[in-house]
């Protein structure tokens, strides 16, 4: 039997019936990445010993994902293994501690089995702008596996981990998810504890789990939520609705994100959105007139706070610094300009120049006022409607260097995901089907803030209909 | 109206340096993003902005043990005697 083919519940099932054992599953997936990886190029750090180790320590009574390994995004600490943000500016750096979500799954059973490739500081929608390596999407290795969790969504697609930890900001995990062919979650802002992750867009950064079953993936959130005193915008959330009526769900397919999709694309939402319909729920498709102005928003709002936020690397206390320079000043100039890479610099340099003098009210502030619309506008869909049926990406995953002369083209692939991460909703894309090509095309749930669970029974049932086959 | 955008100066605000070629092509690069992303409409009264995203709960302030010095300054680029070193700052 290959272990590496099963889900995480039928790993902790056959675990539990100690019919395997953690050491097999730590030995599949190590040798699964041996032989699998030079190719595809997920991850940046294989733990070989760390996890051979841990797994032979396993105390698998702890929870359901006791002794089963998770593959961590490169942005999220991991104490003693390298955390580079695929950054030449973090190139070796080994964060002193975890971060909380590591703890969390470190209490629960579970190991760090390595770290995967991403765009560096979370910039970007291919993973083409990692400063350390490529990764190839596992359906086609001449196209790009989505940003910018790439790295993550390329693992768990090509059953190189059972699961992965990832973050999103803007799409970073839903994107990569529908190119992948797999799970992937954005929680609602405050759901999941920021703590430990190098931060990009503090206000829109969240943490989330993508795994290859709906099922899995809330087993993972259950485990990863919750408050934490380490960062004080997660909230003792109320997570309500566990069993539903689907006849007596409404749910709204929105015309603008709708709109914006390929005829491939589309064809497989709407018959998603029947397959639901035929289930009794009811499908109403609705304009929302504000989300034509998100993604733009977003890139400022987003630009703006990672322009703060990446103050922080100058060479001084960690990080990259140059061997020779003239004064202080030279030497956080020459550490920054030779430390970040091409999109990292324009996303601070547009950041700077939204929050500059002269400036700051014609876009920053502008954007926070759009934010606000968007948010009202959410609200008032969600007034009527338990969730929002959306495609997660415009096209399918596109071929590398595509998007690579026109830095706007890469930021319109995020055009169906920004509004839920600007209105800090919780949106979940779970693959609904292939293209002519054999290319995955992926569904996006959104639903009101704190709804997972109602989100997470839905794709279940959209699952179970789809029968999607993966590689 | 045609924006002109002071590459120099944004990058002196950010810290960074461009030689000409990068500075050409960020001014390129500028037209276009704000071409995208600065056509945004006024959408709602600045009244209404005060709780976009509710960031105003503080935890209590306890002591906690923190990470070791040493292990801090392992961290850091350039140490001497404890702690970390750099070019000096203050003109005599």
């Amino acid at each position: 039997m290959d272990l590496t083919l099963l889900s995480v519940i039928e790993l902790s099932e056959a675990l539990k019936k100690h019919e395997i054992t953690s050491i097999e599953i730590a030995e599949a997936y190590l040798q699964r990445i041996a032989k699998k990886d030079g190719e595809i190029g997920a991850y940046i750090t294989v733990c070989n010993q760390g996890t051979l180790e841990a797994s032979k320590n396993a105390d698998t009574s702890l929870s359901d994902i006791a002794g089963i390994p998770v593959a961590v995004k490169d942005n999220i600490c991991t104490k003693g293994i390298t955390t580079t943000c695929a950054s030449k500016m973090l190139y070796g750096y080994v964060p002193p501690y975890d971060a909380s979500v590591i703890e969390k799954l470190k209490s629960a059973g579970s190991f760090v089995l390595g770290k995967l490739n991403m765009d560096e500081f979370g910039m970007g929608s291919s993973t083409e702008n990692s400063a350390l390596k490529l990764t190839r999407n596992p359906y086609d290795y001449d196209r790009v596996p989505g940003g910018s969790s790439g790295g993550a969504a390329a693992a768990v697609a090509a059953y190189e981990a059972p699961f992965a930890i990832a973050s999103d900001t803007g799409g970073s995990i839903r994107q990569p998810a529908a190119f992948c062919g797999v799970v992937g979650m954005k929680p609602t802002y405050g759901s999941v504890s920021r703590y430990g992750l190098v931060a990009f867009a503090s206000s829109l950064d969240q943490i989330g789990p993508i795994t290859r079953t709906v099922r899995d993936n809330r087993l993972i959130f259950n485990i990863i939520c919750g408050k934490d005193a380490r960062d004080s915008t997660t909230a003792e959330s109320v997570y309500e609705r566990d069993a539903i009526d689907i006849s007596s769900l409404r749910i709204a397919v929105l015309s603008e994100l709708m709109d914006s999709a390929s005829a491939d694309v589309k064809e497989k939402i709407i018959k998603a959105a029947s397959k639901l319909e035929r289930l009794g729920a009811q499908i109403d498709i609705l304009s929302l007139p504000e989300i034509k102005s998100a993604l733009s928003a977003y890139y400022i709002i987003s630009s703006a706070e990672a322009s703060s936020n990446l103050a922080r690397y100058d060479g001084v206390r960690y990080g990259y610094r140059v061997k020779n320079f003239d004064d202080i000043d030279d030497m956080m100039i020459q550490s920054r300009s030779e430390g970040f890479g091409e999109e990292v610099k324009r996303r601070i340099m547009l950041g700077t120049f939204a929050l500059s003098t002269g400036y700051h009210d014609a876009y920053y502030k502008r954007a926070k006022h759009v934010q606000r619309a968007v948010i009202n506008a959410f609200d008032r869909i969600f007034k009527s409607y338990d969730l929002i049926l959306a495609p997660t990406t415009p096209g399918v995953a596109f071929r590398f260097g595509e998007m690579k002369n026109d830095p706007t083209a890469m930021y319109r692939q995020d055009i169906c995901t920004v509004p839920a991460s600007i209105a800090g909703l919780p949106a979940l894309s779970l693959p609904v089907g292939k293209n002519a090509a054999g290319l995955p095309i992926g569904a996006q749930l959104i639903g009101a803030a704190f709804s997972e669970n109602l989100i997470y029974s839905v794709a279940e049932l959209l699952e179970r209909e789809v029968k999607y086959c993966g590689l | 109206m045609k924006r002109r955008i002071d590459i120099k100066h944004i990058a002196s605000l950010a810290k960074l340096s461009f030689d000409d070629q990068e500075t050409a092509i960020l001014e390129k690069n500028f037209e276009s993003i704000l071409d995208f992303a600065g056509e945004l409409p006024i959408l709602v009264d600045a009244d209404d902005m005060s709780d976009v995203l509710e960031l105003d709960k503080l935890r209590d302030d306890h002591i906690s043990a923190g990470i070791s010095v040493d292990i801090l300054l392992k961290q850091a680029p350039s140490s001497l005697n404890g702690f970390i070193s750099v070019p000096k700052v203050i003109e005599n």
